[in-house]
């Protein structure tokens, strides 16, 4: 059977560009993935920071939801660009409002309290206060402290003075008190012994020896029997002994007066002349007072126990305060801290998942790393700074209890000038304590203000958007191109139209023709051409058509119509291709039909 | 109400690209499923111009000799068969000798040469669109992508 065909072949084109595409895809979403598990983390450190309150935790929360709304737009944004009606222009432009909501996440944290809006706030206020003039103010305060400095290290020297002397006068005259008293005992009366002192005065003042030691020989002396000019002169030959010259050296002689001369024995003498003339100094009185008094602080006295009540009624609280203060301090310092590394770590990571995202280093160019690592510093030192000062405030606060607590105690000692020395000690220690704190804030204020100036949260995450846009830009310019190159290779998925040119010789020539058409334009299909070529029933030859039996009529003369009838069998063929080849068989008559009209025959062709 | 975390809201969004990955990387088996409708609108086209009486590059066939318009019938001679990737149109009996103008005059129902450059466009826009929708909605609704391929001219 004659056949004539056209073929065309789909040729897949696009198995490069959709492996490029499927891949960035992939490369795509793996970073995506890569910054959702790191939003997941740090939002569960977020959760975690439950130490500081619940009141943190909410704030975090908020953060953290605030936070995944701008990574919603981000990814709506990344998610446009896969689309092929989207642009890379367009998602530069829904870029701004995710930068707006990073400037409302600023402003959020700012205007809440605990840790990370307390840092916010103190950036805020410090550089308001360093970039409004008061500067001014700092210095007058440094100078009045500088005044202050001065005036308590001189009060404070003559107080020392005054204290070291009132001491000494004191430690001499209980000395003397108690060795009236052993003199006493000793001889049996006041009388004697005030005798008895003036022999061992006189013999110390001649000997190279301590006035102790010539008491105690006197005392010995004294119990052997010895009296009078015979206790002196036996004193003497005895305190000579003692300092190694013999019993026979004599009063007033030059080994005496040399035995006098050597440094170490001057020295001796010098502190007990001192102690002579401080010996005069009533103390007694001063010590029976301070007897009464300290009678008062006795708990088994009624004074004692009402002191004991007043002291655990000031004190406690004071101590209890402290003990809760420290680990306030301690967490809010901590707290802190943490608040000011949750923003470094925002920072780096955007910024990592930026270079992560879309590569290269130009995308980063908005996110100044040192600007971002300088600030954390900055934070660390001003609460670094901070913790020390509340430390050193809270020790001054105890001292100052100290003080009054003392104070109160003066209350009982009015007369004695020792209690107010202390008092006034204890003041200027704490005073001096505060203002070393106040004057260390005030540096670091000044330091950081001038060096926070000039950072502006606001404007670092608008460069971080800005940097987030472009890198988005970026990356949907390269993958529309790629989806367009997809896009271009789809439309050339045509590989050839097989045309079927007109052979000059149709029967002999259509098989070959087309099987050469087939093998051109088709390529995996070779079976089935095979099987078709193999159908091809090859068109009968007009010889066989006269071996069936044709018959020829003419019917008329000079041109008339010619009668051609032609006999069919087929034997031994299926219905179908009986009828195919009588099908055949008929269009080769009308073909014949209209080939003889052309040669001028009229001739009817019938298949019978 | 529990919050809703940062993966629940990005889940949809992860499965959305799986799927554009996944029929991205099936994109070469549309040539198959293209084949099926780029031979029916082929063959629309073939019997259109044949039933116009008009080669398909649009040049008119010649009369009979008695002025009729010839191959009456020859739209529905005009066969399809589709192979994978292979799109055949044939015809047979009579109609093979006009087509190549085997003792009678040429009346071609199929292109002698190349496609026709209006009938390459269309089925390459169809493709795209095709592809299009292959990479958006899937495999299984760009199978019908095809039809709209809409050859233009006459």
């Amino acid at each position: 059977m004659a056949e004539a065909r056209f073929a065309a072949v789909l040729e897949d084109q696009t198995s490069g560009a959709a492996s490029s595409v499927t891949a960035s895809m992939q490369r795509m979403k793996a970073a995506i993935t890569g910054d959702l598990e790191q939003i997941k983390a740090l939002q569960t450190a977020m959760r975690n920071l439950k130490g500081p309150g619940a009141q943190n935790t909410a704030q975090f929360s908020q953060m953290s939801d605030q936070l995944t709304a701008l990574k919603a737009k981000v990814q709506s944004n990344t998610s446009e660009f896969l689309r092929l009606g989207g642009s890379a222009g367009d998602l530069v432009g829904k870029a701004g409002p995710a930068a707006d909501s990073l400037k409302a996440i600023m402003g959020a944290a700012k205007g809440v309290g605990g840790p990370m809006g307390g840092l916010f706030e103190k950036f805020e206020l410090l550089k308001n206060a360093f970039t409004g003039g008061a500067g001014a103010a700092a210095g007058w305060a440094a100078a009045v402290v500088a005044v202050v400095v001065v005036v308590a290290a001189a009060v404070t020297a003559i107080a020392s003075l005054v204290y070291q002397m009132a001491e000494y006068a004191l430690t001499v005259g209980s000395a003397a008190i108690k060795t009236q008293a052993v003199m006493e005992a000793l001889t049996g009366s006041a009388g004697a012994a005030a005798g008895l002192q003036g022999s061992i005065a006189r013999v110390a003042g001649q000997v190279p020896i301590a006035a102790d030691q010539v008491g105690k020989l006197a005392q010995d002396l004294y119990k052997a029997g010895k009296r009078g000019a015979e206790l002196e002169d036996a004193l003497f030959s005895a305190s000579m002994a003692a300092a190694g010259l013999g019993k026979n050296v004599k009063k007033g002689s030059e080994l005496a007066k040399k035995a006098m001369l050597p440094l170490d024995v001057q020295t001796i003498k010098f502190k007990e002349h001192i102690a002579t003339i401080f010996s005069g100094v009533k103390v007694q009185p001063f010590l029976e007072g301070l007897q009464d008094v300290i009678g008062l602080f006795d708990d088994s006295t009624s004074s004692g126990k009402a002191l004991k009540a007043i002291v655990e009624t000031m004190l406690n609280p004071l101590f209890d305060g402290a003990s809760a203060v420290f680990p306030y301090v301690k967490m809010g310092f901590r707290g802190m801290v943490v608040g000011a590394l949750l923003v470094a770590i925002a920072v780096l990571r955007i910024k990592n998942v930026l270079r992560d995202t879309f590569g290269g280093s130009d995308i980063l160019s908005g996110i100044d790393g040192m600007q971002a690592a300088f600030y954390v510093g900055v934070a660390a030192a001003i609460l670094f700074g901070v913790g020390l000062a509340a430390l050193a405030i809270v020790i001054g606060i105890l001292a100052a209890a100290l003080a009054v607590c003392a104070f109160a105690m003066l209350l009982f000692m009015a007369p004695f000038i020792i209690g107010a020395i202390i008092v006034g000690a204890v003041f200027v220690a704490a005073i001096l304590l505060v203002i070393a704190a106040v004057m260390t804030l005030i540096d670091i204020w000044n330091w950081a203000g001038a060096a926070i100036a000039s950072v502006d949260m606001g404007e670092i995450g608008s460069n971080m958007m800005s940097s987030l846009a472009n890198a988005i830009s970026s990356g949907a310019s390269w993958v529309l191109d790629a989806l367009t190159s997809l896009a271009s290779r789809m439309g050339s998925t045509i590989k050839s139209a097989l045309g079927i040119a007109s052979p000059s010789k149709l029967f002999a020539s259509m098989g070959e023709f087309t099987a050469l058409g087939m093998a051109v334009g088709i390529e995996s299909e070779t079976p089935a051409v095979a099987g078709a070529l193999e159908s091809m029933v090859t068109p009968p030859a007009m010889q066989e058509m006269a071996v069936a039996g044709a018959s020829v009529a003419q019917g008329g003369s000079g041109g008339g119509k010619v009668s051609i009838t032609i006999p069919f069998t087929y034997a031994g063929a299926s219905k179908a291709e009986e009828s195919q080849q009588r099908g055949l068989l008929a269009g080769f008559c009308e073909v014949l039909e209209v080939a003889l009209e052309e040669a001028g025959i009229d001739a009817s062709l019938a298949v019978v | 109400m529990a919050r809703k975390g940062v993966g629940d809201t990005y889940g949809a969004g992860a499965a959305e690209i799986d799927r554009w990955i996944e029929n991205i990387r099936s994109l070469p088996e549309m040539v198959n499923a293209a084949a099926p409708a780029v031979g029916e609108m082929l063959l629309a086209e073939f019997q259109r111009t044949a039933n116009a009486g008009t080669t398909p590059e649009g040049e008119p066939w010649p009369p009979t000799k008695k002025g009729n318009k010839p191959l009456a019938g020859a739209a529905a001679a005009l066969q399809l068969v589709v192979s994978g990737n292979v799109i055949i149109i044939k015809i047979t009996d009579h109609h093979v000798f006009h087509q190549f103008a085997a003792g009678v005059p040429a009346r071609r129902m199929l292109p002698s040469g190349g496609l026709p450059d209006r009938l390459g466009n269309a089925i390459r826009l169809g493709m795209v669109d095709m592809g299009v929708e292959w990479m958006t909605r899937g495999g299984s609704h760009a199978k019908s992508g095809g039809a709209k391929m809409k050859p233009g001219g006459g």
